[in-house]
């Protein structure tokens, strides 16, 4: 068989033509959220010229990773996972404190949080895990061994003090279902969270009336069916667990700077000026856009820094507040093409490694974007996050690019994959 | 699982999808407070303060005016000096204050800018500008404060201050905010809607620590501001400071009115005070002191205190009595002195002479005729009818009315009719032995100096006046014209009674305020107090053909009329007419003071 040469050409127009488009919003939100002043445009201390530079580093990328061959990154899976995990503790131990989280180097000048990398590089192991091994999800100790592929840097990201990158890896979740992960888990989950947030919002003896009551309902329609009952009582304890859990969460697991977020995400108003205020600024800004929005730099929450951090974690708001529903809704769909493209382009893979590969950037971008989002539309308590590809941050925006390149390669090689 | 693998990814984005386009709805679009909020966050309205309006005498001279002086903003933030002492000693504040202001500042906000030190005067500022430099974080803004170049009339213009609670709330226009200057009493309260000018208002942008950014929309939905205009008085600035100067150290006051018009040349009222106390950081202090001040320096009592008027009510009982007919020009009346007690000799008197003598006998007799005309037998019924047909007399010359004066309060005095004596007394139930001593101007009557001047005025006009103005032009435009106002009494009894006027000046107990050229026609008061010396009264104007001045004075516990009262008048008079004194023993004399003789203390 013929064997095809690969180029950047070659490579999926839709993913890679709204790649460059975001870029573009980044840029110019970026911009945005940094105007306040004169100011030299080419200095260091301007976060948009130094995004800029960024963004040129991956096009250099971009054309880098079409030249590679399927092989060489298939092979360095392995390695750049363990590298990666090695700069992980090493950062716990040598990294510079921003934000409260140890997780950055800084070299020359230029800081670099291998946190975001090594979403890249456990990606590509889990691949090639799920490639070399024959894993049965349905298999209990087959999903505990492969969930260790990204529990273990998502627990050491958790000791740098970084929660929110640490819970980006449970995105992997959607990978597992894809692979044949019961549904059942799925629905566990989303009723743990429900029942999570409920007891957050509603007095706990309410909850165990409303528990106890479906519990009972479903033993009474259940009462022929053994493994039913046996599910349901499962299922009853650990909804206990999780409602009698949640004091010990809030108290123990999240620090009183995460669990006040997720306080002020139930009532907004308790603390305005404390916790409040990210998620109060972040909504005004959005809201005060209206349908057009105020136009490109006439952002008055965000050009005059009402909204903190908006140029990384809440630089939707900017996006809300200048370009209005109409440029946001444009925003929301575009990305989410270019996710349902990432999808169906995942699905159509001809190998387990590429399809695997390929679900981990969907699930990752999936969950960047989603949180990000609802974070600063007030829907989900604020985790600094970034918004792939649009958040200010050279880490974040090599790391997610590398990622999307990697996919795009594997993907434009698809039709020799035959010849392997 | 089986099929499509990917349906429950779709079903995730698609819900996505929903939940998050819905949410963009309901902030963006459903809900309008946010786009409010915005603009509270970052735009606020900043006042720009028009300079109030100026005032001027009637020549065009400024009175008051307006000086800036400093407000000091600290911002603690960028607050540094590399000497502190030189700091204190440049706002003469102590180490401790400092501190304390400091701290308070930065517990108000580390960027935002707060109040250290108010209404540094303009003198100080400037010895102190040049340091200022040396000062960073403190930043200085001016303030347009009063400033009276002439420390003159402060009675009647008023002042300007810090607009207080009960006003604020009692401003339903919702103009004045707290800090606002506001007029407070005299001129500057009747007018301050024309002095102050309108506000204007200033869009800025703010970012989130309260650092100006610019103004909001290029400024387009600024209001400009308005300044105030400016009020030219009637006032003869050089007559009122001499007034003021001629009062000094007595108690009184003095009005003095262009007959002609009803333009006011001086008001004064005495103790007075400088009015730039009242203008600056020192206001509550110094109004304080003023308000405890046993001699009310801020009473104005040219337009608030009331007097019986005493003997030069002589006048209008004549008047009365000749144009009702009881009394002739020639009539020749025997006067004893057994009535009411007197300081004229008796014999026969006529009208005039008992004007110039002051016979308190003859106007007791000539009084008794007003009050019983004999149209009713019965002598209480008569004395009822006397009484009130007498009072709508007085209320012609403009007693016991406001004279429509409207700039501050203004005490109408008090003319007594039936009504009151029945109250007192018990319907008919009196007659003219108890209301007697209102014939020699006595008694239940009240008049303030300016009733006294505009009946001044009465007298110089020969029958007719223009209720008192003060304000001339407004931005000029002339004030409206006060309509002229006749008394229905005959021109022929006025020149009579005027000649008698000229003769009490003469020859009569006003004769310090005789000038051969002056030509001055008056009368003069020696109003029984009950607490202390007499106090001195006089009416006069000058000269007698074709008046140019009607003057009333008051002089508080200064005794008889014909001294303290008749020589201000008089000197009043002189300078008005000829800009210069030459009767500089006169003016001594007034300036010492010193009005009751020896045997007038035992």
């Amino acid at each position: 068989m013929r064997k095809i040469k690969s180029n950047f050409f070659s490579n999926d127009l839709l993913i890679t033509g709204i790649y460059f488009f975001l870029l573009l919003i980044s840029f110019i939100s970026i911009f945005s959220s940094q105007n306040s002043g004169d100011y030299n445009f080419f200095t260091f201390q301007n976060e948009s010229f130094k995004q800029l530079i960024w963004m040129g580093i991956c096009i250099v990328l971009f054309f880098a990773v079409s030249i590679l061959e399927y092989r060489f990154i298939f092979n360095l899976a392995v390695p750049l996972y363990i590298i990666s995990i090695l700069l992980l503790v090493l950062v716990l131990f040598v990294g510079q404190e921003v934000n409260n989280h140890s997780s950055w180097f800084n070299l020359f000048g230029f800081k670099f949080q291998p946190s975001e990398f090594s979403k890249f590089s456990t990606a590509l192991f889990l691949a090639k895990v799920f490639d070399s091994y024959s894993i049965d999800l349905r298999k209990f100790k087959d999903i505990i061994l492969t969930s260790l592929v990204f529990l273990l840097p998502s627990s050491i990201i958790l000791m740098q003090g970084d929660a929110g990158t640490a819970l980006v890896y449970f995105a992997f979740f959607l990978v597992f279902l894809r692979e044949g992960l019961s549904l059942n888990f799925l629905i566990l989950a989303v009723s743990f969270i429900f029942i999570f947030i409920l007891g957050l919002v509603l007095d706990s003896y309410i909850l165990y009336i409303v528990i106890t009551t479906v519990f009972l309902v479903v033993i009474g329609l259940s009462i022929n069916d053994f493994k039913k009952i046996i599910n349901s009582i499962v299922f009853f304890t650990l909804a206990v667990l999780v409602v009698n859990g949640q004091d010990f969460v809030l108290n123990n697991v999240l620090s009183p700077k995460q669990k006040q977020r997720v306080e002020t995400l139930i009532n907004p108003s308790s603390d305005p000026l404390g916790s409040g205020w990210n998620i109060t600024q972040s909504k005004i800004a959005i809201g005060s856009g209206g349908f057009f929005g105020k136009g490109f730099l006439r952002g008055t929450q965000t050009g005059l820094n009402f909204v903190p951090i908006q140029s990384t974690d809440f630089i939707f708001s900017v996006i809300g507040e200048e370009f209005g529903y109409l440029g946001s809704m444009v925003f929301v769909i575009l990305y989410l093409i270019f996710l349902y493209r990432i999808l169906i382009l995942s699905e159509y893979q001809k190998d387990k490694f590429a399809r695997v590969f390929g679900y981990s950037t969907f699930s990752i971008f999936l969950f960047h974007f989603t949180v990000n989002v609802s974070m600063t539309l007030g829907l989900f308590p604020v985790i600094g996050i970034p918004l792939s590809f649009i958040s200010y941050g050279g880490s974040s925006l090599l790391s997610f690019s590398l990622l999307l390149f990697i996919f795009l390669k594997l993907d434009s090689v698809k039709h020799s994959i035959l010849a392997r | 699982m089986s099929g499509d693998k990917t349906v429950i990814f779709k079903i995730l984005l698609l819900s996505i999808f929903i939940i998050l386009s819905s949410r963009l709805f309901y902030l963006q679009i459903y809900e309008d407070k946010y786009h409010e909020l915005s603009q509270n966050n970052t735009v606020h309205l900043e006042s720009v303060y028009p300079s109030r309006g100026i005032i001027t005498d009637r020549y065009d001279s400024v009175i008051v005016e307006n000086q800036p002086s400093y407000d000091f903003y600290i911002i603690p933030k960028q607050f540094w000096t590399k000497d502190t002492t030189q700091l204190l000693n440049s706002f003469s504040i102590s180490k401790n204050e400092f501190d304390e202001k400091f701290t308070n500042a930065k517990k108000y906000s580390l960027y935002r800018p707060s109040i250290f030190y108010k209404g540094m005067d303009h003198s100080t500022f400037a010895s102190v500008q040049s340091k200022l430099y040396d000062f960073k974080g403190i930043y200085h803004s001016p303030k347009p404060t009063r400033y009276y170049p002439k420390p003159i009339s402060s009675h009647i213009l008023g002042y300007v201050a810090e607009i207080n609670s009960y006003q604020l709330n009692k401003d339903t226009s919702d103009y004045y905010s707290a800090g606002d200057l506001v007029g407070y009493s005299g001129i500057e309260q009747s007018y301050e809607r024309s002095l102050r000018g309108i506000k204007g208002y200033k869009l800025k942008l703010y970012d989130v620590n309260g650092v100006s950014a610019g103004s909001f929309n290029d400024g387009e939905d600024d209001i400009i501001v308005s300044n105030g205009k400016k009020i030219k008085l009637t006032i003869d600035s050089g007559l009122q400071s001499y007034v003021e100067k001629l009062l000094r150290g007595k108690v009184g006051s003095v009005v003095a009115i262009e007959p002609e018009s009803g333009e006011i040349l001086a008001i004064a009222s005495s103790p007075s005070y400088d009015p730039n106390i009242l203008s600056g950081k020192d206001f509550s202090r110094n109004y304080l002191k003023l308000q405890v001040d046993s001699l009310k320096p801020i009473y104005n009592r040219a337009l608030m205190a009331t007097y019986p008027p005493g003997s030069m009510f002589k006048i209008i009982q004549g008047l009365i009595g000749l144009e009702e007919g009881l009394v002739k020009y020639n009539d020749q009346v025997y006067i004893d002195l057994k009535s009411i007690g007197d300081l004229a000799p008796s014999g026969n008197y006529d009208l005039k002479k008992a004007i110039v003598k002051s016979s308190n006998n003859y106007f007791f007799k000539l009084f008794r005729k007003i009050i019983n005309q004999n149209i009713n037998n019965n002598t209480f019924l008569d004395s009822n009818i006397g009484l009130n047909k007498w009072s709508e007399y007085v209320k012609m010359f403009g007693l016991g009315s406001n004279l429509n004066f409207n700039i501050s309060s203004v005490n109408s005095g008090y003319i007594p009719s039936s009504n009151y004596y029945d109250t007192y007394y018990g319907k008919n139930r009196w007659k003219f032995s108890n209301v007697y001593s209102l014939s020699i101007g006595q008694g239940e009557l009240l008049v303030t100096p300016l009733q006294m001047a505009n009946f001044a005025a009465i007298m110089a006009n020969r029958g007719y006046y223009y209720n008192p103005k003060l304000v001339l032009e407004v931005n000029g435009n002339k004030s409206l014209e006060n309509s002229k106002i006749n008394l229905n009494i005959s021109r022929d009894h006025f020149e009579y009674v005027v000649d008698a006027m000229e003769e009490v000046v003469k020859l009569g107990s006003a004769r310090r305020a005789y000038m051969l050229e002056l030509d001055i026609c008056g009368k003069t008061s020696t109003v029984e107090n009950p607490h202390g010396y007499d106090h001195s009264g006089f009416i006069g104007f000058a000269p007698k053909n074709n008046p140019k001045i009607a003057i009333a004075s008051y002089i508080e516990n200064s005794g008889w009329g014909g001294r303290a009262a008749a020589s201000i008048s008089s000197l009043v008079a002189e300078k008005y007419i000829y800009k210069k004194i030459k009767r500089k023993w006169l003016e001594d004399y007034v300036i010492k003071g010193d009005f009751i003789d020896e045997e007038d203390k035992e």
